[in-house]
């Protein structure tokens, strides 16, 4: 069985269709908070491990106005990714995002959302039960290349065409053996995520409203 | 190891050329005479000195002099010298074995065949047997290869000559052939389309490329500045490695200690002693490396698994079912014996030993050939003249390189008086099986076991003779009195692998890793192979004249550590009696069917991983465990896999993935420093004395 037979089998009535795409696949959701998730994988240095990336981007406003330009910025802010700690069994905790801390050292990031994630037990439990390696929580972006560069983001921020969340799940090594449940825990996760992320926005933007 | 070479850069100069020459003859007259001499025969056994130190020397010497500082390519050139000497354990740590290296050739070959013309039983017929051009006729010099010149007599070189050129071609062209499959056939796919991981490259191509990192605000190697976290790393590993080696010191050096049955500087066999009380029949021995649990940690999970799976499958389940359903024979001790001894891996009614041997390494090999069909187009493209520049080497010369080598091969056997048909086969097989050792090696480590005389001889060679009516089926116990079968029986090993060649400084799988090392060190790659074939010449040549020199003036045969004993493994195989593999079988029908069940289990897992993402099991893994009996496999796979998991883990797969080679590399590097200590021991208070005592003028 191949890992998109696996996949298929994971999310079974979720999913409305697949793609191709250049190293992996693209799967359109239906009944979900998300509307699709990229599902590829990369070599983990020079061995022939393979590590999985589920990408899901979470569109907001597909036009940018004042106000979107405006929140796509807010957003940046409080742009976070999870610290794993322990060995046999893991615990998360959300942090500020290091590509925020890197690429935008003057921005001061805003703690909010991380709170509000830091808090969420049922999250807790998601992410312990997926034993995801990495989460990022970054606004959106698109490649202007092949490859991500600091230039590109630091380029979309300055004039983004959508406003949105890209949320990306990493799950290293090993998991080729018990593939289909990971696939079905990380959908979960990422679903609720995606739902938390939405629910925050909308609050944000409201917020931002009335400043 | 991440940043790539811009491009190649030549290496071959005047002086790398000189010191190569100069450094090969300097090692294989040092380390032929430790071969010899010494008293480590598992440890101290050929010239003792990391390629850490010519490297360290260079850094020294660059910083008094920057122009006499080697480059990163020119050192490339000249490691053939000590790779040639040291066997293929010299890559990853500077590990030495003599008996796996030219020595080891040499044993195979002229000691072999000396040695048989003075064996108390055979000797009769060898010398009856033996041509002129395998070993000198002249009585006296027959005897002075077993007990050493008498006072006042001298080698007769002129009867000594033909043997020299005769043995020194029929070693060079097998060189020769590992180099052409390795820079012409396996390398530009396994390196640039499979990404294979040459774990044994991993030290040598970190080693040379960060010492060759040159500041030149301050005229020193990149290499120490112990600010940069990976360099950090690299040398706390080395530390680390350093006192690992406390391992093969006590287990291998101290004299009251050394009582574990180690060698080759940290092969130590565990023993399990627990466990045959609870599971009569189990494999209870597995050999821990630093070196290859430390390089390990490169391989891909499922490689791992593969080698653990398979140990519990066929090493603890199978044996230890089928003893207490009495299907094998219980014998006490079984448990704990190596590979090569009375064990059940051996065995009616499933030899998983001969199956991986006879079948699975055959399978791998038309395997991965089939998989290089085009790389074979294009070889015969360029033969007609449509060449292309690969890293510096060009595919027409290559291509005419390899043809003209596999041609010579033939003739030379065939001159010998090979029927023509074996010579070929022999060739052919020669293609198939250096191919699945070098795909082994490329991928895991050097561990697989001999085809000659593991069965492979009596299963596909002899009987084809048998069946074209070059010889008949029952060979008598005095010897054959057949040339054509004797010829063959002398040249099949180790041309048609013994560990001689699976373990050699430059067979299949050393060939490959060096074409890595090349590629990845930016090295041209037509340089390397210059240098390589260069040194090997100049070697092997002067390791045959040197031998006879040492043997003759001091001590012969009876008084070194030569393997008189390889005429007897000579012998036994189809010169004078028959052997045919699982144990107690009578004839090869046995050894043909576990073979075809080899390669239909190998291309079985081939095409299921092929096609099945989910299905973990590698092919080459599970080749390599079986055939090579479990035992060289599953421990230090086991325990690489735990730390790799409680890595990865505990620092994550970032992190992992950026110190992961540092480590390896570090461990590798610090484990074998202390060699060069031990060997200079070894050398002037055991070797030098021993040789000078039975020193004649």
């Amino acid at each position: 069985m191949s890992e998109l037979e696996t996949i298929k089998l994971a999310l079974g009535d979720k999913i409305s269709n697949i793609a191709w795409d250049l190293d992996g696949w693209v799967i359109l959701l239906k009944d979900s908070n998300i509307s699709n998730l990229k599902v590829s994988r990369r070599l983990v240095g020079i061995s022939f491990d393979w590590e999985w990336h589920f990408v899901t981007p979470l569109i907001i406003r597909e036009e940018v106005d004042e106000a979107g330009l405006r929140l796509y910025r807010e957003m940046k802010r409080r742009e976070v990714q999870i610290k794993r700690r322990g060995i046999l069994r893991y615990s998360y905790e959300w942090v500020t995002g290091e590509l925020l801390k890197r690429v935008f050292p003057e921005i001061t990031p805003e703690n909010d959302l991380l709170t509000l994630l830091n808090r969420d037990e049922n999250l807790q439990r998601l992410l312990k039960r997926s034993s995801i390696d990495e989460l990022y929580i970054n606004t959106y972006f698109e490649l202007g290349g092949a490859t991500l560069s600091d230039e590109t983001v630091r380029k979309y921020y300055e004039s983004p065409t959508m406003v949105g969340w890209l949320i990306t799940a990493i799950k290293g090594p090993g998991s080729e053996w018990r593939f289909g449940p990971i696939v079905k825990r990380i959908y979960e996760l990422l679903d609720y995520l995606a739902g938390k992320l939405l629910g925050f926005s909308r609050e944000l933007e409201s917020r931002l409203a009335f400043l | 190891m991440s940043a790539q070479p811009p491009s190649v850069i030549r290496g071959l100069t005047a002086r790398s050329i000189l010191i190569g020459a100069i450094l090969v003859i300097v090692a294989q007259a040092i380390g032929d005479m430790t071969w010899l001499y010494t008293s480590k025969t598992g440890t101290i056994n050929a010239f003792w000195l990391p390629f850490i130190y010519i490297v360290l020397l260079n850094e020294l010497i660059g910083r008094a002099n920057p122009r006499l500082r080697l480059t990163a390519q020119e050192l490339v050139c000249i490691f053939p010298a000590l790779a040639l000497v040291n066997s293929i354990k010299y890559y990853p740590k500077g590990a030495l074995s003599g008996g796996e290296a030219l020595s080891g050739y040499i044993e195979k070959t002229i000691v072999s065949v000396g040695a048989g013309m003075n064996d108390p039983t055979t000797g009769e017929y060898w010398r009856m047997m033996t041509p002129p051009w395998m070993f000198p006729k002249d009585p006296t010099m027959i005897a002075a290869w077993q007990t050493g010149l008498t006072p006042g007599q001298q080698i007769l070189w002129g009867e000594f000559l033909p043997p020299i050129i005769y043995w020194s071609l029929y070693t060079i062209l097998m060189y020769y052939l590992a180099l052409f499959l390795g820079f012409g056939v396996w390398g530009r796919r396994w390196v640039d389309v499979e990404r294979l991981i040459f774990p044994l490259s991993i030290p040598m191509i970190y080693m040379i490329r960060n010492a060759s990192d040159i500041d030149p605000a301050t005229n020193k190697s990149r290499w120490f500045r112990l600010q940069e976290p990976t360099l950090r790393v690299f040398w706390v590993a080395f530390f680390i490695g350093l006192i690992a080696s406390l391992i093969p010191v006590f287990g291998e050096i101290v004299p009251p200690l050394a009582v574990f049955g180690a060698f080759a500087w940290g092969e130590q066999p565990i023993l399990i002693f627990g466990l045959p009380s609870i599971m009569p029949g189990a494999m209870a021995k597995g050999v821990f490396q630093v070196d290859q649990v430390a390089l390990w940690l490169l391989l891909p999970n499922n490689l791992l698994i593969t080698a653990v799976l398979a140990y519990v499958v066929f090493g603890l389940l199978y044996q230890w079912i089928g003893v207490i359903s009495g299907a094998l024979p219980y014998n006490p001790g079984m448990e704990f014996l190596w590979n090569w001894e009375d064990i059940p891996a051996n065995w009616f009614p499933f030899p998983y030993r001969h199956v991986g041997i006879l079948g699975m390494m055959v399978g791998l090999g038309i395997i991965t050939l089939i998989t290089l069909r085009s790389r074979f187009m294009d070889l015969a493209r360029a033969l007609r003249g449509r060449s292309e520049d690969e890293y510096g080497l060009s595919t027409r010369s290559i291509a005419w390189f390899g043809l003209i080598v596999t041609i010579a091969i033939l003739a030379l056997f065939t001159a010998s008086g090979v029927p023509f048909i074996i010579a070929l086969a022999m060739v052919v097989f020669a293609y198939i099986y250096w191919t699945a050792l070098a795909r082994v090696t490329a991928t895991m480590w050097w561990h697989v076991d001999d085809f000659a005389n593991n069965g492979g001889v009596g299963t596909y060679i002899f009987p084809l003779g048998v069946a074209l009516g070059y010889w008949p089926a029952t060979v008598p116990t005095t010897g054959t009195t057949n040339f054509g079968l004797f010829a063959t029986g002398i040249l099949t090993i180790p041309f048609n692998n013994t560990w001689t060649l699976r373990v050699n400084g430059f067979g299949p799988g050393a060939a490959v890793t060096y074409y890595k090392i090349a590629r990845e060190t930016g090295t041209n790659v037509r340089d390397a192979l210059v240098a390589a074939s260069t040194i090997i010449a100049i070697g092997v040549v002067f390791g045959y004249v040197w031998r006879i020199w040492l043997l003759n003036h001091a001590g012969g045969l009876a008084n070194s550590n030569a393997w008189a004993w390889t005429s007897g493994m000579k012998f036994s195989n189809f010169i004078g009696g028959t052997s045919y593999v699982p144990v107690g079988a009578t004839d090869w029908v046995p050894g043909l069917t576990y073979g075809l069940i080899g390669i239909i289990i190998v291309a079985v897992v081939w095409f299921l991983r092929s096609r099945f993402a989910w299905f973990f099991i590698d092919p080459t893994s599970l080749t390599m465990s079986m055939a090579v009996g479990l035992i060289w496999t599953w421990l230090s796979g086991l325990v690489a896999l735990i730390i790799k998991v409680v890595l990865i883990r505990t620092i994550g797969v970032r992190r992992f993935e950026s110190y992961v080679i540092p480590l390896a590399a570090g461990i590798s590097l610090g484990f074998g420093a202390p060699i060069l200590l031990a060997g200079l021991i070894e050398f002037f208070a055991v070797v030098l004395p021993r040789f000078s005592a039975q020193f004649v003028p």
